[in-house]
């Protein structure tokens, strides 16, 4: 299960890549579009902007995969000193399930969950647009960090699942390599964003890679049942969602 | 502006709130929007909040419908022309594109905008620079461009009939508006709004939907989209002023042609909007007229006269031909 743990938010950002294109893309396009309204010597300053933001979007993401997991562990610990720890991932495995669905396309419903982000939102807007047309690369980080809060489903999910791990720094390496997974479609999304073809190609990878989160969701939950079906608790920071022992 | 756009966007779907947030960012950019989505869901109310969400939003909102522009006449519509620039040109004049400086110019239906014309539009885009017909010196104007289709843009491109380097011009922010019926619970808060808008309007007493009245509204598939249930609001606050809403009701206004239980007879009279005269008409001369009314109502512009008559585009301008309309 190790190896899930790794893959898991690999997985879940690479189904994620057409969401993010179309939410994100967006927004990367706008910030940019000053330095690249200017020709093409300005490519390179156009990338590292947005390289700069997309990195402070994944500090805030490791913060907030820190954060939920403290606080979930805080939680349920308190709420079950002896079995908070497998509730916890029991949710965690429920929600991956979840997560899958959504992105076949099959729960609507997940959209919800962007609900928990939106007053936190209206606090932090007022500083993305201060900071939507860095002029410097520090600028653009900054515009990163807050950037990473903006409510989404998929980064939500993901985080809640990130909850269910086994330590605070394995919370916050899971949102890291998360983060990391979208990178490859948001660092082109300024070439990417428009060309019909590799749509068309990213639609089909993320239809793939969500049957594979389900099926790994399902399997999560099967084996959590079986794990305390046979009383091995003391195995299970082992053998789910655990990147990084405590 | 007429009075609907005063009405603030309203919404509190998740897929509604996400364009709506991305549109609070990027407006404050000056990049080049282009808002997709289906006829109805409220793509020129977007780009005119995203126009008073902006660093322009003191300067001038230039709407600009591609759809409606005869070929003939849109280069000089769009960037202007000298005086004498060809017979005709008997003034000045001022393009909408140079009208919009400082400020937003909105492109609606751009899908439908001439292949003729998009190189020009290509060359403005690019470089900023606008040149009126018969003038030698192209004027630099700073305007922020937000464009919007119900068309699929992309496969237009495949099919040759959009250029694909006006495409990637305008593709910087793509904000895809959702239709309706993917906004769940928009919908019952859109109907009840609209009802209070148009009760205060109409001056009469505010009708309220039943349970199974909203209940149908969320099933409802909503082709027109927002505007469709803007309409049918506008019915229901007419002809059930004061009373409860029933769905049956609503059935009937949706679906007037589906026949609906033994209450259609109760509210067909009220709902025909014309009464045949004893002495008959020319049914020709009415429809004529309706057309012109429908002309008139939207300024002239054909695609939308054309969804106020539910009709295809094409075949309005049939009937326009055969009624010798211009
Ligand atoms: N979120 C909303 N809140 C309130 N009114 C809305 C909303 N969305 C749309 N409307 C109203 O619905 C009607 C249609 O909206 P609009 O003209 O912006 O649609 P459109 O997408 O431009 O349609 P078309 O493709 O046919 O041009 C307008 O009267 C508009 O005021
Ligand atoms: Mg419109």
């Amino acid at each position: 299960m190790e190896t899930f743990s790794l893959f898991i938010p690999l997985l879940l950002a690479f189904s994620s890549g057409l969401h993010c294109l179309g939410m994100c893309g967006g927004i990367v396009g706008a910030m940019t579009f000053r330095v690249s309204s200017v020709p093409v010597a300005q490519r390179k300053r156009v990338w590292l902007l947005s390289l700069a933001a997309n990195m402070g979007r994944l500090v805030s993401y490791a913060i907030a995969g820190a954060l939920v997991t403290l606080f979930g562990h805080a939680l349920f610990t308190t709420l079950s000193p002896g079995y908070g720890h497998l509730l916890l991932q029991g949710l965690a495995g429920i929600i991956l399930v979840g997560n899958g669905l959504f992105l076949i396309g099959r729960f609507p419903h997940m959209h919800m969950i962007e609900q928990l982000g939106s007053h936190l939102w209206l606090l932090l807007e007022p500083f993305a647009k201060r900071f939507m047309t860095p002029q410097t690369l520090l600028q653009a980080f900054v515009f990163g960090l807050v950037w990473g809060w903006f409510p989404c489903s998929l980064v939500y999910g993901t985080l809640l699942w990130s909850s269910g791990s086994c330590s605070v720094l394995s919370g916050a390496v899971v949102m890291l390599l998360f983060g990391a997974g979208t990178l490859p479609v948001m660092l082109s999304a300024g070439w990417l964003v428009g060309y019909v073809v590799h749509l068309g190609g990213l639609s089909r990878v993320g239809h793939f890679t969500a049957w594979i989160l389900l099926a790994i969701g399902i399997l999560n939950l099967i084996l959590l049942g079986w794990t305390a079906h046979n009383s091995r608790l003391h195995e299970l920071s082992q053998t789910v969602n655990c990147l990084i022992p405590p | 502006m007429n009075s609907a756009t005063q009405l603030k966007m309203m919404g509190s779907s998740p897929a509604f709130l996400s364009v709506l947030r991305a549109s609070r960012l990027v407006a404050v950019t000056g990049a080049t929007v282009l808002i997709q989505g289906e006829s109805g869901v409220g793509k020129e109310l977007l780009a005119e909040s995203i126009h008073e969400a902006s660093r322009q939003a003191d300067g001038p909102f230039v709407a600009v419908n591609c759809a409606a522009l005869s070929e003939t006449l849109v280069e000089s519509e769009l960037f202007g022309h000298a005086k004498g620039a060809y017979t005709g040109a008997v003034a000045k004049r001022i393009g909408r594109i140079a009208a919009a400086h400082k400020g937003t110019l909105f492109l609606d239906e751009i899908g439908d905008m001439p292949l003729s014309i998009q190189a020009k539009m290509l060359r403005f885009l690019e470089n900023g620079e606008c040149q009126p017909l018969g003038v030698e010196q192209p004027a630099r104007v700073e305007v922020r461009v937000v464009a919007a289709t119900n068309r699929d843009l992309a496969a237009l491109v495949a099919a040759g009939q959009f250029r694909q380097d006006l495409y990637h011009r305008l593709h910087v922010v793509p904000l895809l508006l959702p239709p309706l019926r993917e906004r769940g619970q928009d919908v019952a808060l859109l109907a009840n709004a609209f009802l209070a808008s148009f009760a205060t309007r109409h001056g009469v007493a505010l009708p309220a939907f039943s349970r199974s009245a909203l209940e149908l509204l969320r099933s409802h598939t909503w082709p027109g989209n927002v505007r469709e249930l803007r309409n049918l609001c506008e019915r229901l606050v007419i002809f059930q002023a004061g009373q409860e809403i029933s769905d049956t009701c609503i059935r009937g206004q949706l679906f007037p042609h589906a026949a609906c239980g033994t209450n259609k007879a109760d509210f067909t009279p009220a709902l025909a909007p014309f009464s045949l005269p004893s002495d008959g008409l020319s049914l020709e001369w009415v429809e004529r007229n309706l057309i012109l009314a429908a002309l008139e109502r939207t300024h002239g512009n054909r695609t939308h006269a054309a969804k106020l008559l539910d009709l295809s585009r094409d075949t309005l301008l049939y009937r326009m031909r055969k009624y010798a309309l211009r």
